[in-house]
């Protein structure tokens, strides 16, 4: 400590540090403060040591370059934020506009999807009287096909007698040579993808009677590419004269993506075809709602045009961000390279942070939370949050990083995380390392009630899957009132053993998705919805687990069944004997209830010789009629209303989404032993949640 | 009577006596009546194994906690429930209600248990661990005489099989071999003995044979809807039996091997199977009516509750709980019948985690428990009233 402060008070040039530390290593400490103080006033000594002066030069030069880079990123920052703020202002500002406009498209392209359910079958047949129009546009994809093929062939004869300009050098020839191959293969290229997504086009419309529903190949083929790698020598004048007469063949300027630029050709004729057949079929009521939908996407066409210069500001600061921290992070390899362990300010670590306490938006994105020193070091963190066997770790093994600059969240590998944090920061000095640390929290910002409901509903729309939107609002009113984080701390709202988040969603494997749904609110969203579909499912299938053993068997029904067959095999139905009877009655019902038909078929066999025909063929049809029992969840009653098998499905779904099964199968009639499905709640801990869950108002979670 | 022999045990603990001394403080703990050595007090269990002890005399909570937790916090045991702690979810319970005894279904929702976690009432230690996979179907333990009967219905082929087990070492009895015996819904042991009525007939399990009943062809004819105390409940078998004026009811003696009732209750009804709807009392004199409301197709428990004098084909006594609020009946929210006490005089009911305790043999509601306040998204699974 001394020394250190000796070298501060004397304000030697950095050359002296440097040179102090060589000495010290061979010398030991005593011996460097004498020369230290020898040398002071001294300009030749850094001669001593060879290039040791020019080094700490350079690495003093690098260091400056390091800060100077470092306020940049400060101001990156500052501009990245702001960019932020106004594209979040921009938004809230389009709320209610964007909620609207979203709403109506919606609320039209349901109405419109049942509008065609309704006329579906006969919609295949209509599309027949679009075969003119096939033909026309097949005759034009042909074309197209026939003169990129021609574009290609050109390229090479008019590459292929590349004369030596007259008064140029053999050296820019020979590059010129070599150009040319280069340019071929590149224009081979482009060539090659722009047909086959012609010739896939081409395929899909022969084959497809809709054929307006055929979209081209999403590929890429910039016509900029084909100057890649093409040094051009003396000759850009004729490889450019070249290019735009065969660009201009195809009709086509520019440095564009020529395959786009044709994708985006095709779909426009392929959607006013099918404009055509829609119209051709529209009812006045489709006719309206179309109007509807078209005034709506227009009215959000404008709202994302509107928003688009503050997204457009935003992505600029953030690339901004990112090149500044490459460059930082370069410099920080190259001062490390120079200085080892030679930089005095290595003795006292610093961690610089503009906060110690750090909270994810409601975007949700993490936030800006970068840490620098003064000098290069080894950085390490973890961000943790634990909860029973939920265990949340970011990195889950953290290994060193060296530089100047941290960025805790690129260092963790990206993504949304949080919890308590530890930073670390170690600079060696003298062979010694010291230590500095620094520890917080990153919480989480609850998103707005609506926001989230407006992201279920775009999730399940993109799923084709509106019917549930209500459904899964009253869940997460249910499930967690719309928290995502505690209010009392920011972190993840968490119950029972592992239930995490605005879905309560569980069982999310790996440890990994499980974290992410307990720190990215959309993720948890999609998860509770994955999880309601195969909640959904289940509730489908439900009948054919009622009766097997493997899933508790619905003894009620197996015994109805029992009792009957008991009676049949028995024949004359007398109670004489009923136990033998009892017997084979139980094989055949036991085979049923392991959905072995086959095994109960070979019993039912056995007692041909016992039982007269008449009673054999009522014991057959007994039998074929039991193996359908019970019916599925979702099939109406004669005597029900429309909708209650739909009714039974939902409930079904959410009691499975709590946990547990809803409906039971109860034989109500002790001879043919049909029944209903019963509400009986089994494997829950919570019987009332279906009615509760129903019975919220996803406003107002009240 | 449960905290003054706890405090006797921890007495014993927590002295230094020489082991003479000893034998003499444990001989006077085994003099101890039987009843007394297993009293507890009722309990209230949870999904999670979040139990609640009551004090029946004042209708009020006196301890509340977690089983597996504070069982995996005892280093003396954690080690053996090493499973338990990937495990953690007890779906489902059962009780010896004579011995005090707990058995936790332990496993994972959804998949299979990994086995039964046995805790003693009177103390919430761990009293066994009885290892077996089994499928995640609600599941019961059926303790009769010395034995433990466990139904495990997993199995591709043909009937669930029982297993039996020694009700005091939970060893496995028959090596493990499976009685090909199944417990019907109305499944019941005679009072006393190892004979099991179950499908309409008696099973000695012993001699493994069943044996057809006298008056078969009537009980063929009937519907069973609950057996205990050697009395079995019956409906008449036909389309629509459950008509409200249409009802009729027989009961069945086990041991007298014959019927002993048959009566037409005027004012009841029924919802086909509705669970515990219609229900004989542990002691075998009383058929009970559990007012159940078809709601759009939700039974609703509605909180009258009606007792038949199996003696005398009267009413006995009809009993309204608290009425259901409009909203209740609205969301087809009603009460939940959870259990017989271990007496077998009273009936226990739950309505929004608050606990009704109906002593039939008095006539009265002898204790209501209001135990809203400690559970929030779940409810009471199920009381253990001694």
């Amino acid at each position: 400590m001394t020394v250190r402060s000796s070298i501060l008070r004397t304000g030697l040039p950095l050359v002296l540090p440097c040179l102090f530390v060589v000495l010290s290593v061979s010398a030991g400490a005593e011996s460097a403060r004498d020369l230290l103080s020898a040398s002071e006033g001294t300009p030749g000594l850094g001669s001593l040591l060879g290039g040791a002066d020019d080094d700490c030069a350079k690495a003093e030069a690098t260091l400056q370059d390091l800060r100077s880079t470092e306020r940049g990123l400060s101001a990156a920052k500052e501009r990245l934020a702001a960019a932020e703020a106004a594209e979040k202002n921009a938004r809230d500002s389009q709320k209610q506009e964007r909620a609207t406009a979203d709403k109506r498209r919606s609320d039209a392209e349901t109405k419109l999807a049942v509008m065609r359910k309704g006329r579906v079958g006969k919609k295949f047949g209509s599309a027949l009287e679009l075969k003119p129009e096939k033909d026309e546009f097949l005759r034009e994809l042909e074309a197209d096909i026939r003169q990129t093929e021609s574009a290609a062939g050109q390229f090479g004869p008019g590459f292929g007698r590349m004369d030596c300009p007259r008064g140029t050098s053999a050296e820019i020839c020979g590059g010129a040579e070599r150009d040319r191959r280069q340019l071929l293969g590149n224009l081979n290229k482009l060539f090659a993808a722009r047909l086959k997504l012609l010739r896939d086009l081409k395929a899909c419309v022969n084959m497809s009677l809709r054929f307006f529903e055929c979209r081209p190949a999403n590929v890429g083929c910039p016509a900029s590419g084909i100057m890649n790698g093409v040094s051009l020598g003396g000759a850009r004048a004729e490889f450019d004269r070249a290019y735009k007469s065969v660009t201009a063949q195809m009709k086509l300027s520019g440095d564009g993506d020529i395959c786009r630029l044709t994708r985006e050709a095709y779909e426009a004729r392929l959607r006013e075809y099918r404009k055509k057949y829609e119209g051709a079929h529209e009812t006045p009521e489709e006719r309206t709602q179309n109007a509807v939908k078209s005034a709506a996407e227009a009215e959000l066409a404008r709202l994302d045009a509107a928003l688009r210069p503050a997204l457009n500001e935003r992505a600029a600061a953030k690339g901004a961000l990112e090149g500044l921290k490459s460059e930082l992070a370069a410099l920080e390899r190259e001062y490390a390279a120079r200085t080892g362990e030679c930089a005095k300010e290595n003795c006292s670590p610093e961690i610089n942070v503009a906060q110690t306490d750090w909270t994810i938006s409601a975007q949700p994105e993490m936030p800006p939370f970068t840490a620098t020193s003064k000098t290069p070091g080894e950085w390490t963190f973890q961000a943790s949050w634990h909860y029973n066997e939920v265990h949340c770790d970011y990195p889950e093994r953290p290994k060193s990083a060296h530089g100047i600059y941290f960025d805790p969240v690129q260092y963790s590998g990206g993504g949304i995380f949080g919890g308590k944090y530890s930073l670390k920061f170690d600079s060696k000095c003298k062979g010694e390392v010291r230590e500095k640390s620094e520890s917080g929290v990153i919480r989480g910002m609850n998103p707005d009630r609506v926001v989230v409901m407006l992201e279920i509903k775009s999730q399940l729309d993109a799923l084709g899957q509106q019917e549930d939107v209500e459904i899964m609002e009253k869940i997460v009113c249910q499930e967690s009132r719309y928290t995502q984080f505690r209010k009392s701390d920011g972190m993840p709202y968490a119950c029972n053993e592992k239930d995490i988040g605005l879905f309560q969603v569980r069982d999310v494997s790996p440890m990994e998705k499980h974290c992410r749904a307990a720190w990215d609110w959309k993720y948890n969203v999609s998860k509770g919805i994955e999880i309601y579909g195969w909640k959904k499912e289940g509730a489908k299938n439900h009948h054919k687990y009622e009766m097997d053993t493997r899933f508790g068997a619905n003894s009620l029904l197996y015994e109805c069944i029992m009792d009957n067959l008991t009676l049949l095999v028995n024949g004359r139905g007398a109670p004489k004997g009923s136990v033998q009877a009892e017997i084979v009655a139980k094989k055949i019902a036991d085979s049923m209830r392991s959905r072995q038909y086959q095994i109960a078929e070979q019993e039912l066999a056995q007692q041909k010789d016992f039982l007269t025909a008449e009673e054999y063929q009522t014991l057959e049809e007994k039998v074929s009629f039991f193996s359908t029992l019970p019916p599925p969840l979702g099939e109406r009653k004669w005597n029900e209303d429309d909708s209650a098998p739909q009714i039974r499905l939902r409930n079904e779904a959410i009691r499975r989404y709590n946990k547990g099964r809803e409906y039971s199968f109860v034989p109500t009639n002790f001879y043919t032993c049909e029944g209903i499905w019963q509400s009986k709640p089994k494997l829950t801990d919570n019987i009332g949640y279906v009615e509760e869950s129903l019975s919220w108002d996803p406003n107002t979670c009240r | 009577m449960g905290p003054k022999y706890l405090s006797l045990r921890s007495h014993v603990a927590n002295t230094s006596l020489n082991s003479c001394l000893r034998c003499v403080v444990l001989g006077i703990v085994l003099v101890l009546p039987a009843e007394r050595l297993w009293a507890y007090e009722p309990y209230a269990l949870s999904w999670w194994s979040d139990y609640i002890v009551i004090d029946s005399s004042r209708s009020v909570v006196l301890s509340s906690g977690n089983i597996v937790d504070e069982l995996l916090a005892d280093p003396s045991v954690s080690p053996k429930l090493a499973s338990l702690r990937d495990t953690a979810e007890i779906p489902s319970y059962s009780v010896d209600p004579l011995t005090g005894r707990l058995f936790l279904f332990a496993g994972k929702e959804d998949e299979a248990y990994e086995g039964i976690l046995i805790v003693r009432l009177k103390d919430r230690k761990y009293d066994g661990f009885i290892k077996r996979k089994m499928a995640w179907v609600e599941k019961t333990i059926i303790p009769n005489g010395d034995r433990l009967y466990l139904e495990d219905q997993v199995g591709d082929v043909g009937s669930p099989k029982t297993y039996m087990y020694d009700r005091k070492s939970y060893a496995e009895i028959n090596n493990g071999e499976p009685l090909n015996l199944e417990f019907s819904h109305v499944s019941c042991f005679l009072p006393g003995s190892g004979l099991l009525y179950s499908s309409r007939g008696l099973y000695d399990i012993e001699k493994k044979k069943k044996e057809a009943l006298d008056e078969a062809t009537r009980i063929w004819n009937s519907v069973e809807l609950d057996c205990k105390g050697g009395k079995v409940l019956m409906v008449e078998k036909k389309a629509a039996p459950f008509e409200k004026g249409g009802l009729k009811l027989s009961v069945y003696d086990l041991i007298k091997k014959k019927f002993v009732l048959e009566f037409q209750p005027e004012d009841a009804g029924g919802i086909p199977w509705s669970k515990y709807e219609w229900q004989v009392t542990p002691d075998g004199n009383y058929v009970v009516w559990t007012e159940t409301k078809d709601l759009s197709g939700k039974s609703v428990v509605s909180g009258r509750i009606v007792f038949y004098s199996i003696s005398t084909g009267r009413k006995y006594w009809d009993v309204q709980l608290p009425a259901l609020t409009e909203r209740e009946l609205q969301i087809g929210h009603g009460y939940h019948f959870k259990n017989f006490s271990v007496d077998g005089r009273k009936m226990i009911f739950e309505l929004r985690n608050v606990v009704y305790v109906l002593n039939f043999d008095d006539k009265k509601i002898s204790n209501i428990v209001d135990l809203s306040e400690y559970y929030h998204n779940s409810t009471v699974q199920y009381v253990v009233w001694p």
